[in-house]
């Protein structure tokens, strides 16, 4: 042992006097030897970093020593902008990163507090201003001709003339936030924040088509090509423009025909552009919005095809209902019987009972969306209908009855988006999407926190208005999922548009019709414009191009420059909600 | 034997299967993987008694396929005794709803082809406790 001890130590003298260079003694021998300290110190920092890796340089040195050796850059790479934050100060952070990224990972108040109301103004646009610092702040900043009171209720004089100046106000702030700086100065290159610190293209709607929604004859292939087709004329592009298809669909399989990507696109002339077949239960339709409005607004793609479809009511209401409750969560819900009249009839029991609510005050969103849906040639159910009926109709799954309930439909809807650049080009209608959110919720209803609340709306929202720049109060129309009047209800609250229990009440008071405060389902809604359940998120995106551009005919909302779609799968399990606005 | 079939071997005893997380003391029912709370994955094993409280539930009068002999039938979410956690499930023998005031107590009584089959437990007026 001793002999071994001598050799060790007359190698190290020998090492540390005369570091080895060559082979015939490597480094990694050495350090097996004597060990990564003793390596450091015969052949320094930058060798063993070499060496060893930069994470074990920061383990034996240290992460001062680290950024003093690659850098903060490095430093942030490696450990993350929390701990850049935390090693080097706020002011370090946004001077490497940007303010953009200074707001999203310290929130607006510390960005305020950082740079100053004004640089907050400049960057979240003058709605969101007001929003943080109150209007007596706005006014005292912008003067009082830029002062316009958040939306109603306007006094009854006044009708809706109040709202247009609201909207008109939210809808130059959100603007003057969305387009960069860069862009109104005439430069090519524009974008949005997307609520997370990166910057996005901005996406535009720019065409829209469906097919009538109701039992429908033709094949699911072709219903799907027909409301694609007279997307692309709306948008008035050449197929070839198309660079991708989103296509969502949920039973297929009931006409045969699933994989209907490379079948649709096949039909348009363009099969060897790449597809996407998408299945979220009943949101299906808005979750495919939202991957086409990524991947558009990341800049794969300039140009892409959204279309949502659904072919069912040929299986009866027998079959119908057994397909749609492989939606739920099988195991606790369909497998026990639970349809989902049931399920929602559940939620129903829950609201009226914690709320004080009465079934009566349910019928009222039925009501009202058949008044809209008359009014739309597309829709299922184009007649008026009465409290009355919708009382007397036969009870589905208690407390709901039929009228409470929205059809089973065959149809199909599309939308082009697109960038807006190639919007611009094309100096047509389009409509600009401002916020997309999602989220989620537990599966089965029974471990919800509240029976009474749909968690991803919630969600979903919360991103949607934060990406938007906008709040509810913003909002002059909303396309929400009524699949059963209590939905409608509860999406009402859940989007904000209404205190917790009070959006019965206010369907009943009629606040949520074509003329009142917060119009919502203007095409009819699910309830009586039907609800083919692959095709129902991208038919909301059409009513709200159609709505913002002009072309809804005698169900306009008038004055309408904000618009919001809210679409969710199964009993909410998923949501997406998008925010639009007119250019 | 995968959980939900664990599940449903302890449901036909009357028994709720549920997981308690090792970590944090949430407790779940069996079918999960990870806890919601503190997304560990280890768990210990907890059979609760499968009674409760009727906390919401429908009347299917028109049923899926396979139910058509059952309608009318009640589906009934329970929130379970001493715990957070509920149960939902078929229950039978509900035509209208007086026969099952909210708040009414139940338990598990049984898995089959209906899935979690609920029951009233009898005399169990609402609002009365376990």
């Amino acid at each position: 042992m001793d002999a071994a001890r001598l050799l060790c130590a007359g190698l190290l003298a020998f090492a540390l006097r005369r570091p080895p260079r060559s082979a015939a003694f490597g480094r990694a021998a050495f350090a097996a030897a004597f060990g990564r300290a003793a390596f450091a110190a015969a052949f320094g920092r930058a060798a063993f970093a070499a060496a060893f890796g930069r994470a074990a340089f920061a383990a034996a040195f240290g992460r001062a020593a680290f950024a003093a050796a690659f850098g903060r850059a490095a430093f942030a790479a490696a450990f993350g902008r929390a701990a850049f934050a935390a090693a080097f100060g706020r002011a370090a952070f946004a001077a490497a990163f940007g303010r953009a990224a200074f707001a999203a990972a310290f929130g607006r108040a510390a960005f305020a507090a950082a740079f100053g109301r004004a640089a907050f103004a400049a960057a979240f646009g003058r709605a969101a201003f007001a929003a943080a610092f109150g209007r007596a702040a706005f006014a005292a900043a912008f003067g009082r001709a830029a002062f316009a009171p958040r939306r109603p209720p306007p006094p009854a004089a006044f009708g809706r003339a109040g709202r247009r100046s609201a909207a008109a106000a939210a809808a130059t702030a959100g603007r003057s936030r969305l387009i960069a700086p860069t862009a109104r100065a005439g430069l090519k290159t524009i974008f949005i924040w997307n609520g997370q610190g990166g910057r996005m293209e901005p996406v535009c709607v720019l065409g829209a088509g469906s097919t009538r929604y109701g039992k429908l004859d033709d094949s699911i292939a072709d219903i799907t090509a027909q409301a694609s087709a007279e997307a692309i004329g709306s948008a008035g592009i050449d197929p070839k423009e198309i660079k991708a298809g989103y296509i969502s669909n949920v039973f297929g399989i009931a006409d045969k025909q699933v994989h209907l990507g490379p079948v649709v696109m096949s039909a348009l002339g363009i099969p060897e552009r790449p597809s996407l077949s998408i299945e979220s239960a009943c949101g299906s339709g808005s979750v495919s919005f939202r991957e086409a409005f990524a991947n558009v607004a990341a800049g794969f793609y300039d140009v892409v095809l959204v279309t949502g479809t659904e072919k069912v009511t040929h299986t009866g209401t027998e079959w119908t209902t057994t397909y749609f409750s492989y939606c739920s969560d099988f195991f606790y819900e369909g497998q026990a019987g639970a349809s989902f009249p049931g399920l929602f009839a559940s939620m129903a029991r829950a609201y009226l009972g914690e709320f004080g609510a009465t079934e009566e005050d349910l019928a009222h969103v039925a009501v009202k969306n058949h008044e809209n849906g008359a009014l739309n040639p597309k829709a299922h159910l184009q007649k008026r209908i009465t409290v009355d009926d919708v009382m007397g109709s036969a009870v589905v799954a208690s407390p709901l009855k039929l009228y409470d309930c929205c059809p089973f439909s065959d149809g199909a809807s599309s939308v082009i988006l697109c960038s807006e650049k190639v919007a611009r080009e094309r100096g047509g209608d389009y409509v600009r999407v401002i916020g997309s959110g999602r989220g989620g919720s537990p599966a089965a209803l029974q471990g919800r926190e509240h029976l009474t609340t749909i968690p991803s709306t919630r969600i979903a929202a919360g991103e949607a208005y934060k990406m938007a720049g906008v709040g509810p109060k913003d909002v002059d129309f909303a396309e929400v999922h009524d699949c059963f009047t209590i939905a409608e209800v509860v999406d009402s609250e859940d989007l904000g548009f209404f205190e917790k229990g009070k959006g019965a009440e206010a369907a009943k008071g009629g606040r949520t019709a074509r003329g009142g405060e917060m119009p919502i389902n203007p095409s009819g809604g699910l309830k009586s414009k039907g609800h083919p359940i692959g095709a129902t998120g991208v038919g909301q995106v059409a009513e709200v191009y159609d709505q913002l551009t002009g072309g809804a005919g005698p169900r306009a909302v008038p004055d309408a420059r904000i618009g919001l779609t809210q679409n969710f799968g199964a009993t909410g399990a998923s949501c997406a909600v998008h925010i639009f606005q007119s250019v | 034997m995968g959980p939900k079939q664990e599940f449903a071997e302890k449901a036909r005893e009357g028994l709720v299967l549920a997981r308690r997380c090792s970590r944090c003391g949430r407790l779940h029912l069996a079918t999960a993987y990870f806890c919601q709370g503190c997304g560990s994955g280890g768990f210990e094993g907890a059979a609760l008694r499968g009674s409760g409280r009727v906390e919401t539930y429908t009347i299917i009068t028109v049923p899926p396929a396979g139910f058509e002999e059952h309608a009318p039938y009640a589906w009934v979410v329970l929130g379970l005794d001493g715990c957070d956690l509920r149960i939902s499930g078929f229950m039978a023998g509900v035509s209208a709803p007086s026969d099952l005031p909210v708040g009414s107590r139940a338990r598990v009584a049984g898995f089959d082809g209906r899935g979690i089959v609920l029951e009233r437990i009898p005399g169990g007026a609402p609002g009365a406790g376990p």
